[in-house]
């Protein structure tokens, strides 16, 4: 009954979640990433918007876990280079939580059972889980490349002192 | 998410009329691991005779500024007031329309208001209305004023180093106001006081002591040179010649440097080797103009004029009667926007006229330097050499406008004439991400460091998703570019965000496409890989 009240409300809820992902950023950043329009002129609105809602319909239904990472990873990846704290980086899942409450809240009825709620509840803290490993994958990503850079100026310069170049 | 219009009278009812509770008038910068660049290292702050050498980081409280550092930068800003028109209508025109704002890769993909252009200009504005114009003296804030504090100063050292002066806001706006000529002036005024950063100082310091941003001495350069004629021999059993500092030589050839020491840049100077021993171009390479890169334009106008003249002072030093420049980014803006009138006009050389096609280059009659896409493009348009365009087969190609050659120069047909003449498969971007509205690398103008890479992927992000969709839409596998700071910088943003795309040098495809006479027949392409076989991964994905 849950996740038929979930499926129903998917545009809601996902409008929800991704105003509550965008808010994140603080006012002017939000007002920008939510402008609909072309997906070139901003990547991280785009990418967010078709994504979320692919992550909210894998999760309610398949809740296949190798998906929920392609879905997950544009996103997870983007936040791990805006400057913020790994809590807060990963924190947008939970707020998934936070996107669902009012529709369950609002339509609340016997039928909908309180395993059911807490079955879903458990899917978004697998999801979460998900998420930080991926998230510190990007991290590693990211030092892995610097250290590569690195690596490749050290040579340049070796090559200078054995008069190579 | 529905797709139904407002209304008016429901779009009127959303405005809200109240004024942000946030004062974005005081700031305080923290400054993150990952997100700024070193400082100048003193030895080469004193080199360039700049001042205030001294050991420190941006990230410290205290930045050991002079005493008076308030006062040398007020009166640095009247100076240039005093001598730079543009900045004194910068200053005033801007009407905060908004055309730019949204245009700046470091605000696309962090959406930091203040990585808005209009925002990053009312960052020196604001202090300009305060000690300059009788609304802002008088009614302070009201007017738009600000004091200059401490911590405005390290407001301006954080976002005037995350603008890597592409110019793509500049392009959108109706006033035609140029953001980087603002960048270009706070840092100008920063260095006055001796705050800057040292991928942008020791570059400039060994670029006037060896000529180039590594300090390669004339011997390294020579070696380099010599390696990259033998290995283009094993490649394709052509012994070419590469003068160097060859008196009375027709033509002196500047490349940056990056093209004999860095990868993937030096399969592009194999491209120009071989193409101008297959031509027969009379030429010569420099050993003290042995950079490209004018790093001195992300400094001050006398180290960007110093480094500019130091090209033609070779020039007639060594008797050539005009200049082909090789892939590179910045010097194309210094050259076709400043050369002119800092150096300018070049009367001691000749208009370049071709001499294999004989066409007379008249838009260079000035600067006498034209760039090597044009040379090139100008041999093939005429004939003049033979290609075979299945070498390149094993590329899916799509081509980066490197920022300065697209809207500073408006070199935006050459590239693409000569890969679709050396290659047959070649995809665009998306229209709003190519030719004068291309994406920025998101590490131009001295930010392409490993200290600096959270920041450099996050100005990178929307180049980096224009590349993906093609990755993904034709299974393009290279990253074309004409820029050696892009060729440096786009394969680690590649890496992360589109892995599986190489980048590459217009003239490599050359190189690779080139049908050079007595040559053997060519199983490798200059990288070494075997000709014509479709990467792996590609196959997967057709």
């Amino acid at each position: 009954m849950l996740n038929k009240l979930l499926r129903r409300n998917t545009s809601k809820i996902v409008e929800r979640w991704l105003g509550l992902i965008f808010d994140t950023y603080g006012e002017d950043a939000s007002d920008f990433f939510q402008k609909k329009g072309n997906r070139f002129a901003n990547p991280v609105g785009s990418i967010f918007s078709t994504n979320a809602e692919l992550i909210f319909s894998e999760l309610i239904n398949r809740n296949d876990k190798e998906h929920l990472s392609i879905f997950l990873q544009d996103v997870v990846k983007i936040r791990a280079i805006q400057e913020l704290p790994p809590s807060e980086a990963v924190n947008f899942v939970y707020l998934l939580k936070k996107a669902i409450k009012p529709e369950v809240i609002d339509k609340r009825s016997d039928s909908i059972s309180l395993n059911d709620y807490l079955d879903l509840q458990e899917s978004i803290d697998q999801l979460a889980l998900l998420t930080f490993d991926i998230y510190q994958e990007a991290r590693e990503d990211i030092n892995r490349i610097r250290i590569n850079e690195l690596k490749k100026y050290a040579a340049v310069i070796n090559k200078q002192h054995d008069g190579s170049v | 998410m529905s797709d139904k219009k407002p209304t008016p009278e429901e779009l009127f009812s959303t405005i809200d009329y109240k004024a942000s509770e946030k004062d974005w008038s005081k700031p305080h910068i923290k400054f993150k691991v990952g997100t700024y660049n070193h400082s100048g290292v003193p030895k080469n702050v004193e080199y360039l005779e700049l001042p205030n050498a001294r050991k420190w980081q941006p990230s410290d409280d205290d930045w050991q500024l002079p005493d008076n550092w308030k006062e040398i930068i007020i009166d640095g800003i009247k100076e240039r007031l005093d001598k730079f028109r543009s900045l004194k209508i910068f200053m005033d025109i801007c009407v905060r329309c908004g055309a730019c704002s949204d245009k700046c890769h470091f605000f696309i993909g962090s959406g930091d208001p203040k990585n808005m252009p209009v925002v990053r200009a009312e960052l020196l504005r604001s202090i300009y209305r305060n000690d300059f114009t009788t609304a802002g003296k008088i009614l302070g804030r009201i007017a738009g004023a600000r004091e200059l504090t401490l911590d405005v100063l390290k407001e301006w050292f954080y976002y005037f180093y995350q603008c890597t002066q592409c110019r793509r806001c500049s392009l959108f706006c109706p006033y035609g106001i140029d953001t980087a000529e603002i960048t270009i002036l706070v840092r100008e005024l920063l260095n006055l006081v001796g705050v800057n950063i040292d991928w942008v100082i020791t570059p400039v310091a060994n670029s006037f002591r060896t000529g180039n941003h590594l300090g390669i001495q004339p011997h390294g350069f020579a070696d380099s040179i010599e390696f990259a004629v033998d290995e283009l021999e094993e490649l394709t059993g052509v012994k070419v010649e590469a003068p160097i500092n060859r008196k009375g030589a027709e033509v002196l050839f500047v490349s940056p440097s990056a093209d004999y020491f860095g990868t993937p840049h030096y399969y592009t100077l194999l491209g120009y080797l071989a193409l101008f021993h297959e031509v027969g171009l009379d030429y010569t390479w420099s050993t003290f103009a042995s950079e490209g890169g004018n790093f001195g334009s992300f400094v001050s106008h006398d180290l960007m004029k110093s480094l500019n003249m130091k090209i033609y002072a070779e020039a007639k030093r060594l008797g050539v009667k005009w200049i082909i420049g090789g892939e590179c980014g910045h010097m194309w803006r210094v050259l076709h926007q400043y050369m002119d009138t800092i150096n300018g006009p070049a009367d001691f050389l000749e208009v370049p006229v071709s001499p294999i096609t004989g066409t007379k280059f008249d838009f260079a009659k000035s600067t006498k330097m034209i760039h090597i896409c044009e040379f090139t493009a100008d041999l093939i348009k005429n004939n003049k050499i033979k290609l075979d365009k299945s070498r390149n087969d094993h590329w899916k190609i799509t081509f980066h406008d490197s920022c300065n050659p697209a809207r500073a120069m408006g070199l935006i047909d050459e590239p693409r004439f000569i890969i679709n003449s050396t290659c047959n498969n070649f995809y665009e971007m998306p229209e709003n991400t190519i030719k004068e509205q291309t994406f920025c690398c998101g590490s131009g103008a001295g930010l392409g460091t490993e200290e600096n890479l959270e920041m450099r992927l996050r100005g990178g992000l929307p180049r980096a998703n224009a590349v993906n969709f093609v990755h993904e839409k034709h299974g393009v596998n290279l990253l074309a570019c004409i820029c050696a700071i892009d060729k440096a910088t786009l394969p680690p943003l590649m890496e992360y965000w589109v892995p599986g795309v190489e980048v590459a040098g217009v003239h490599e495809f050359v190189g690779n496409a080139l049908i050079m006479k007595g040559e053997n027949e060519r199983k490798v392409d200059l990288r070494g890989e075997p000709i014509g076989e479709p990467e792996p991964e590609l196959e997967e994905k057709q």
